[in-house]
C-alpha cells in the first residue's frame, strides 16, 4: 500500500470512527428521552387546546378531533370544540416552514368567522421571539381579533407571512364548513 | 519528583481558573456574543444557556483531547465540528425532554452552539494539544465564565428592562418567585425601560459593561505604571546621589 493510499484509509477509518461514537451517543439519547419529548409535545397541545377558546368559570369545553380532514398545505389536525349546549368553534393546528425555521400554531375560528387566539407550539425560526412579542401577544391581547389582524400584516416579519398563510388556509377551510 | 507535582497543579489550576477572568471568552476575546446578546433578557434564560454552553464545551473538549492522536491533521476541523454537533444533538434532546420551557426560551441559539467560536476555539487552540484532565478543566474553567458573563449582563437587563427579578419562568421545578425593584407591585412608580428587553438594549449593555471592565483594567494599568516609574526614580536616586555643590564666594 502506497503512502496516498494509507492516508485516505486512514482519514475514512477516523471519520467512520467519530461517525459512530456521534450515532452511539445520539442513539443512546434518543432512548432515553424520546417517550418524554412526545409526551411534552402532547400535553404542550392539550393546554394549548384550552387557551384557545377561554371557558367561562365553572364550565368546560369538549375538543373532538376530525379525522379524515383531507390534504391541506398547513392544516395537521381539527378539533370541534363544544359546551354541554352547542358547538363552539373549531381549533386548527397548523404547521409550516420558510427559511427561517418552522411554526406550528392552534388556532381558534368560531360565529360567521370570529378568530379567536393563535397558540404557537412550536417556532424554531431565528427571530422565534420576536414574532411572539409583536405579533401574536399583540393580537391575543387585542379584544377585536379580526381588525388585529389587519394592522398586523403589513409583512414586516417572514414569520408574520407565514403565520397569516396559515391563518387565511384556516379561514378558507372554515368558511367551506359552515355554509 | 515533589517539584514535577507541583508543576501539574499550578498547569491544571491554570488550565480552570485562566478562563474565568483573566482570559474571559465573553469580557476579554469578545467570543460568543451573538448568545450573549440574544438570550439575555432574563437571568434565569441567561443561567440556563451558560449550563448548557458549559456541558457541550466540556464534553466536547474531553472527547477531543482523548482522540487528538488519532484525528488526522487534515481533517480536525470537521471532526472537531462533527463532536460539538453531537454533544449539541444530545443537549438539545435532554433540554427539550426535561427543561422544555428553557428549550423553548433558547430556541435556535441552543442549536447555534454547533457553530461558537469558543467551542471551536477551545478544541482548536487547547484540547487538541494538552491532556484530558486540562482540557476538562479548561472547559469548566471558560464554560463557568462565560455563564458568569452572560449571567452579569442577563441581570442587568432583566432588570431594566421589566424593573424586577423573578424566578421559576424558565425552571419550572423551581416555585415562581419575582422580586420587583425599578417598580412598585401596586403600581405607583415604574423606572423599568423595556427598550433593555429588546436587541438593541442588549448591544448597549454588553457595550457598557466592556467599557467598565476596560475602564478598570486600564486603571490597573496606569496605576502599576506609576507605581514602576515612581520606583525607577528612587533606584536611580539611590545609584547616583545628588552631588553636594559647595558654594563658593566668587572674588
Amino acid at each position: 500500500m502506497n503512502d496516498t493510499v494509507k492516508k485516505y484509509v486512514r482519514v475514512s477509518l477516523t471519520l467512520g470512527l467519530i461517525a459512530g461514537i456521534a450515532a452511539l451517543l445520539i442513539g443512546l439519547t434518543n432512548m432515553v428521552t424520546a417517550d418524554k419529548i412526545t409526551q411534552n409535545a402532547k400535553e404542550k397541545e392539550k393546554n394549548g387546546l384550552t387557551e384557545v377558546f377561554t371557558a367561562k368559570e365553572g364550565t368546560s369545553y369538549t375538543y373532538n378531533e376530525e379525522k379524515d380532514i383531507g390534504t391541506f398545505a398547513y392544516i395537521q389536525k381539527i378539533w370541534i370544540v363544544s359546551d354541554s349546549v352547542s358547538d363552539i368553534g373549531l381549533i386548527y393546528k397548523t404547521s409550516g416552514k420558510n427559511a427561517y425555521g418552522s411554526v406550528t400554531m392552534l388556532l381558534g375560528l368560531s360565529g360567521e368567522k370570529d378568530l379567536g387566539k393563535m397558540v404557537i407550539l412550536e417556532n424554531t425560526e431565528t427571530y422565534g421571539q420576536t414574532l411572539q412579542d409583536n405579533y401574536i401577544s399583540p393580537y391575543n391581547s387585542a379584544t377585536d381579533k379580526n381588525n388585529a389582524v389587519a394592522d398586523v400584516t403589513c409583512g414586516a416579519t417572514f414569520g408574520a407571512k407565514l403565520i397569516k398563510s396559515m391563518a387565511d388556509e384556516a379561514l378558507s377551510d372554515y368558511l367551506v364548513r359552515i355554509k | 519528583m515533589a517539584n514535577e507535582i507541583n508543576l501539574k497543579r499550578e498547569q491544571h489550576k491554570e488550565s480552570f481558573v485562566s478562563g474565568i477572568i483573566r482570559q474571559n471568552p465573553l469580557f476579554i476575546s469578545v467570543l460568543g456574543t451573538c448568545p450573549a446578546l440574544a438570550v439575555t433578557k432574563t437571568l434565569e434564560a441567561s443561567f440556563g444557556m451558560g449550563l448548557l454552553f458549559t456541558f457541550v464545551l466540556v464534553c466536547s473538549n474531553v472527547l477531543i483531547s482523548l482522540l487528538k492522536k488519532i484525528i488526522p491533521e487534515v481533517i480536525e476541523t470537521p471532526c472537531y465540528i462533527v463532536i460539538i454537533a453531537t454533544f449539541v444533538t444530545i443537549t438539545k434532546m435532554f433540554t427539550n425532554a426535561f427543561l422544555p420551557e428553557l428549550y423553548s426560551t433558547l430556541g435556535v441559539f441552543l442549536s447555534l452552539l454547533v457553530v461558537n467560536c469558543i467551542v471551536l476555539g477551545r478544541a482548536e487552540a487547547f484540547a487538541n494539544k494538552n491532556s484530558v484532565l486540562d482540557s476538562l478543566l479548561d472547559g469548566l474553567g471558560n464554560g463557568i465564565g462565560y455563564t458568569l458573563a452572560i449571567c452579569l449582563i442577563g441581570l442587568v437587563r432583566e432588570i431594566l428592562g421589566t424593573g424586577m427579578l423573578s424566578i421559576g419562568k424558565v425552571f419550572t421545578f423551581i416555585p415562581v418567585y419575582s422580586l420587583p425593584i425599578l417598580k412598585a407591585v401596586d403600581g405607583s412608580y415604574d423606572f423599568s425601560m423595556s427598550f433593555f428587553s429588546n436587541s438593541a438594549g442588549g448591544f448597549i449593555v454588553l457595550g457598557l459593561v466592556l467599557a467598565v471592565i476596560n475602564a478598570i483594567e486600564q486603571h490597573k494599568k496606569n496605576k502599576a505604571k506609576i507605581a514602576l516609574r515612581n520606583e525607577m526614580k528612587k533606584k536611580l536616586h539611590e545609584d547616583d546621589p545628588k552631588p553636594v555643590y559647595q558654594v563658593k564666594e566668587a572674588k
